[in-house]
């Protein structure tokens, strides 16, 4: 009898536990790439507990070669994803309702960057240039047709083998990705050989966390301890870089990727360096509505959303700047 | 041990570290130069080694590769031909994988509808799998091979392209690259690419087996620096040597390496891994842009030289050692006899002479030393005998001298005064030798009423003139007993003295045959210098024919002198060691500065006249030494002289005696009654000092001679009282005032002034006061 | 020898003649001692026949000599005679006197 009631007490407690640690709240996030740097953040703030001291029980799924995290979070596959503000706009506008948490990145990173010799984007006309056809590619694309840069677009999948071999002219980076393969592609390419986008009048910013709005309306609270802890991770990891590093490239291998440590330090240091306004020179983590409506009338303009979309309706209220 | 390490007192050790620092300096040299050479051609052999080794793996891979370059550009001609039916395509694929084993897979990808019927994509694939062939369509809208850059890179290239490795799809872990050959139509346009896939594993494989040394390793990497073959897994497509480099602290050098490497070259570098120094050797695999490196740590190169060059340091060390202990036993043995010989010669230097020496049995300069030490004894031993007997022999010859001179002192008349009881005579005389036996002599004797006397100079001083001096005394003595006559006398001598004279010695002499009675004076001169005449108070030389000294001539004719003498005169002769005494200048007394001494010493006694002058001659002579023999003998003939003697009792009623004494006396001798007065008061004064302490209040007797002669008068006062010398009384000091004036004192005081001599001579336990005063008569 | 002494208060005259020796001084010392005991302040001492003194005499005329001047005075020699004195200078007492 006393056995009996001994071992009732145990499973009582045991579903005590189990329960108060229910009381975690699942999220599932999808960044938009496998397991690098790039979303450095969010892993340093899984790492470090951020997420759990906010309550959240935060699991990060990649979304594989198929997939894309626009597409995940359509389907309700991820609570929250990370993908570029372009992106973000032109799903809103094809109807997928979602909505701005948290803006990590403040600056664009496109980078044309061009053989040995060539010195300037007029230079490119009439040349090859590889851009990836996986999207995003569009941006570089506006540019040079807004400045009548007669450029040949050459898609490719991945890589900068076609610059290595010489077979284009000039290749559409990522500054905190292929832009570090190419300047270490033995090609000799210099600064004079880079052009970023942001000084081409195309500063238009990139990755940010979004939720549908239907979750945010369910979970707003959940959602923004989600973005003010990945925004914590965010602060640590511009303080601890090499642990960071570390943490990042740990989660890489348990994906099984591997990592190249001087290529992953590149990525944070450039991320961040990305997150930081150029004129107000602080990372504010959130949408600023006049760098928004800039955005908003480029992809107006050049045809990738139909209409307007106004700036609360794209942000959600605790993620406005004020 | 302490011993052994006495660096600065050990003959041995010190010689065995200079030994031992120039052996250690050429071993050093040596091993260094040797070191150093052999360091470089392990260098160069190193390399050469790896230069070799790589250009085999880069040849082979360069031939497999354009193998299958050239294989698959032949195939394409039956691909371009326009009639080939599409699913042909199918078999050729297949064959070729069947075919060459080296092949992985082959694929034919067409421009979008080139067969039309085929649709947008149309690529053929074979692929190995185990044992059989796998043949399907590469392309569909998951695989848009027209962007794959196998197609699409050559197109733009316009080229045959060599892709850059990549993972296989199916495998994973296989890498593979794959060869593109455009393939055109009649045209020459474009329509497509042939492509074979081949495996790296044997690359793979061959480039990880570099490793000539066991740490060293090798890697290939890509047309972009990409590592395609690395000992780390997790770098390979993964990192590039650029990547690398920029997790180096100094990038640049990786940097360059792969920009050369990158860039095609070959060579070699130095880096640094690991913090370990390590030779970078790199070769390019030519055509496809590849390229192979080979990383060899330094340590590992020249293991072999380190571990030779620590043996050879080892033995080199061990070598030294033990040239070190072998030079110091050596050493040591061969400088020990010097150590004994240290010991030895203190011991000799103390006086043991005969101090055994250690035995050296080599025939080399130690036994050199050896006999010339011993040979050094023996002499030590003979002139320390030597010098006994010169010292012993010396001695003898000293005291030998010293008798001599005792001798000759008592050949001449030593005792004054010489005829106390005579009053006719006044004589003194004084030797002085140069040496302890001298040349010099005089000698007299009374005979009767005749005094004989002689005064002469040996020519040269000490023993050889002591000789000739004593002959001539013994002759003067023995020869005026029975020759009578001065010039006989001195013939004779001189006769006696020429014989047999070898050594050409002769004497100067004076001799002389005094009357005591008359005065007269008979006299020949031998070379001698002229004697001083005091007479009637005036001072000259006396006269008298130089001759020759004796001892020259035989028979020489010697001639008699004579002359009278006056009373009281005095005859003073010298040796010319006298007049010729030098001073420390050197400048010599002189005749004339004797005469100025002799100015009224005619009233001093003989003896007191003797006094006077060697004073005044040691004055003249000063530190100088003596040059010659120094004689004098100075004669006061007294023949007519008067004189009384008078005993009194020591009671001071004997002043009144004496007084009337005195003025008889004074009567008898013509003294002129001024003169009385002072010479009363005087002998007052002298007799009252004897009345009074001579006999420390004890009745005595004492006698006072009175006396006087050529106008001189002496008083004598013999007392045998206590010894008293006014003589050397201090005179008071007439200068004070009446307070300060002393009460006694006075009277010697006024004795000495009034006086002109006082004399003051202790012989026989008496007291003899001479007072002596010159008189005018009147 | 003959000695007198004739005191006038502090003064004394001494006449002295004939011979002063060893043998006399004695007795001079005693006619004289008044005066050296006294107070005489003057002495003077009459030596026309003063004929002949020794070393005893001298001394006792020192003392005289002394004695007078540790009172403040002196002695004056009258007539002393070419002999004495010049016995008198080779004493060196010819300063300490005074002569007429």
């Amino acid at each position: 009898m006393k056995r009996l009631l001994t071992n009732l007490l145990f499973v009582l407690a045991l579903s005590c536990a189990t329960l108060s640690a229910q009381e975690l709240h699942k999220i599932i996030f999808t960044p938009q790439w496998q397991t690098q740097a790039q979303f450095a953040g969010y892993y340093v703030a899984i790492e470090k507990g951020f997420y759990k001291e906010s309550g959240l029980d935060v699991e990060i799924v990649s979304p594989g070669m198929s997939t894309t995290s626009i597409s995940r979070l359509k389907h309700g596959e991820a609570d929250v994803i990370s993908t570029q503000l372009l992106q973000a706009m032109v799903a809103k506008d094809e109807g997928i309702d979602l909505v701005n948490i948290l803006q990590s990145s403040q600056t664009n990173g496109l980078v044309v960057v061009t053989q040995p010799g060539i010195t300037s984007l007029a230079e490119l006309s009439g040349k090859r240039v590889a851009a990836w056809t996986s999207g995003f590619s569009e941006l570089a694309r506006c540019m040079a047709r807004d400045n009548e840069h007669n450029i040949q677009w050459i898609n490719i999948p991945s890589g900068v083998n076609y610059f290595v071999s010489g077979a284009v002219d000039g290749i559409l980076t990522m500054y905190y990705n292929e832009y570090f393969q190419v300047m270490n592609c033995g090609r000799r390419v210099t600064l004079d050989n880079t052009f970023h986008l942001a000084d081409y009048g195309y500063n238009i910013p990139e990755d940010g966390l979004y939720c549908l709005k239907s979750t945010y309306r369910k979970r707003s609270k959940d959602m923004n301890l989600f973005a003010e802890a990945s925004r914590r991770g965010w602060e640590y990891a511009r303080a601890h870089p090499e642990e960071s590093v570390e943490i990042v490239r740990k989660w890489m291998k348990k994906d099984n990727i591997a990592s190249s440590l001087s290529h992953q330090r590149w990525m944070l240091e450039k991320i961040m360096e990305l997150q930081v306004n150029k004129e107000t020179c602080t990372a504010s983590y959130t949408l600023d509505p006049a760098i928004y409506k800039f955005a908003n009338d480029i992809l107006r303009k050049n045809g990738f959303i139909r209409k307007d979309i106004p700036y609360d309706e794209f942000v959600a209220p605790k993620a406005e700047s004020k | 041990m302490k011993k052994f390490f006495k660096i600065r007192e050990s003959f041995a050790a010190r010689t065995s570290m200079y030994i031992i620092i120039v052996v250690g300096i050429v071993f050093i040299a040596t091993l260094s130069v040797s070191f150093y050479f052999s360091y470089k051609t392990v260098e160069s052999s190193a390399m050469k080694n790896a230069e070799v080794t790589m250009a085999k793996t880069t040849l082979e891979m360069e031939r497999l590769l354009s193998g299958i370059s050239k294989m698959v550009d032949n195939i394409k001609l039956v691909v371009e031909d326009g009639n080939l039916p599409a699913d042909t395509v199918y078999l050729l694929v297949r064959q070729i994988v069947a075919n060459n084993t080296d092949i992985a897979g082959c694929a034919v990808a067409f421009e979008p509808y080139y067969f039309k019927d085929k649709g947008y994509y149309f690529s053929p694939f074979a692929y190995r799998q185990g044992d059989s062939v796998v043949v399907k369509q590469l392309g569909n809208p998951d695989y848009d091979y027209f962007t794959m850059e196998w197609y699409q890179i050559p197109k733009l290239l316009d080229k045959n392209f060599w892709t850059e490795p990549y993972y296989d799809e199916g495998g994973g872990e296989s890498i593979v690259s794959t060869y593109s050959t455009i393939l055109r139509n009649k045209n020459g346009e474009f329509i497509g690419v042939l492509t074979a896939d081949i495996s790296l594993d044997w690359l793979s494989t061959t480039v990880q087996n570099l490793k000539p040394y066991p740490n060293s390793y090798s890697f290939a990497i890509g047309c972009g620096g990409t590592f395609i073959v690395h000992p780390d897994k997790d770098k390979i497509l993964n990192e590039s040597i650029f990547s690398i480099a920029l997790e180096d602290e100094d990038p640049t050098v990786m940097q360059s390496l792969g920009q050369k490497m990158v860039d095609g070259e070959s060579g070699e570098a130095k880096i640094v891994r690991d913090d370990k120094l390590c030779y970078f050797f790199y070769a390019p695999i030519e055509q496809i842009g590849w390229s192979l490196a080979m990383v060899c740590p330094k340590d590992d190169i020249f293991a072999d030289l380190s571990k030779m060059s620590q043996v050879v340091f080892n033995v080199a060390l061990f070598g030294l050692l033990l040239i070190l202990v072998f030079c110091r036993l050596t050493m040591q043995k061969v400088a020990s006899p010097l150590k004994s010989f240290a010991a030895s010669a203190k011991k000799v230097a103390h006086g043991d002479f005969n101090v055994a020496l250690p035995e050296i049995s080599s025939k080399d300069e130690m036994k050199e030393l050896r006999d010339s030490f011993g040979y050094m004894q023996k002499e030590l031993v003979h002139y320390m005998a030597s010098l006994e007997s010169t010292a012993s022999a010396k001695e003898k010859i000293e005291s030998e001298l010293r008798i001599a001179h005792n001798i000759q002192q008592g050949m001449i008349p030593k005792t004054f005064p010489a005829f106390p009881t005579r009053t006719d005579l006044d004589i003194y005389a004084s030797l002085d030798p140069a040496k302890e036996v001298g040349g010099d002599l005089y000698d007299f004797y009374i005979e009767g009423d005749l005094l004989y006397f002689i005064i002469g100079d040996v020519s040269g001083k000490g023993v050889p003139a002591s000789l000739l001096m004593a002959v001539t005394r013994s002759l003067f003595r023995s020869n005026s007993a029975y020759l009578k006559k001065p010039a006989d006398i001195v013939s004779s001598i001189s006769n006696a003295i020429t014989e047999g004279n070898d050594s050409n010695l002769f004497v100067t002499l004076f001799l002389g045959i005094l009357n005591l009675k008359t005065g007269e004076l008979r006299y020949c001169n031998a070379g001698h210098n002229h004697p001083v005449l005091l007479s009637d108070d005036t001072v000259s030389f006396f006269p008298m024919k130089p001759n020759i000294p004796i001892g020259l001539f035989h028979d020489f004719p010697y001639e008699d002198e004579v002359t009278q003498l006056a009373n009281g005169a005095v005859l003073f002769c010298y040796t010319d060691g006298l007049t010729e005494a030098e001073s420390e200048t050197k400048e010599l007394y002189g005749d004339d500065r004797l005469l100025a001494i002799m100015q009224g010493k005619q009233r001093y006694s003989s003896k007191r006249q003797v006094q006077v002058v060697l004073a005044d001659v040691a004055k003249h002579v000063g530190k100088a030494d003596q040059s010659d023999d120094l004689t004098i003998l100075t004669i006061t003939s007294k023949f007519s002289n008067y004189s009384e003697v008078l005993t009194l009792k020591n009671e001071m009623s004997e002043v009144e005696t004496l007084k009337l004494a005195m003025d008889s006396f004074f009567e008898k001798v013509n003294v002129p009654p001024e003169m009385a007065m002072p010479l009363q008061l005087s002998m007052e004064e002298v007799i009252v000092n004897v009345i009074m302490y001579a006999y420390a209040g004890k009745p005595g007797t004492f006698e006072v001679e009175l006396s006087e002669c050529a106008s001189v008068l002496t008083f004598v006062i013999t007392d045998s009282g206590i010894p008293f010398n006014p003589a050397e009384k201090e005179d008071p000091d007439i200068t004070l005032a009446a307070e300060d004036r002393q009460i006694g004192g006075l009277g010697v005081f006024l004795v000495k002034q009034l006086m002109d001599d006082v004399e003051y001579n202790r012989r026989n336990n008496q007291n003899i006061l001479t007072l002596r005063k010159a008189i005018n008569k009147k | 020898m003959e000695a007198k002494i004739e005191q006038q208060g502090e003064k004394a005259i001494i006449t002295i003649s004939g011979r002063l020796d060893s043998m006399n001084s004695g007795d001079f010392e005693k006619t004289v001692e008044p005066i050296l005991t006294g107070n005489t302040k003057d002495v003077e001492v009459n030596c026309v026949n003063f004929e002949y003194i020794s070393s005893s005499g001298l001394r006792i005329f020192l003392s005289i000599l002394k004695s007078v001047k540790s009172r403040g005075g002196s002695v004056l020699i009258r007539d002393m005679n070419a002999d004495l004195r010049g016995i008198f200078d080779m004493c060196g007492f010819s300063p300490l006197f005074k002569f007429e």
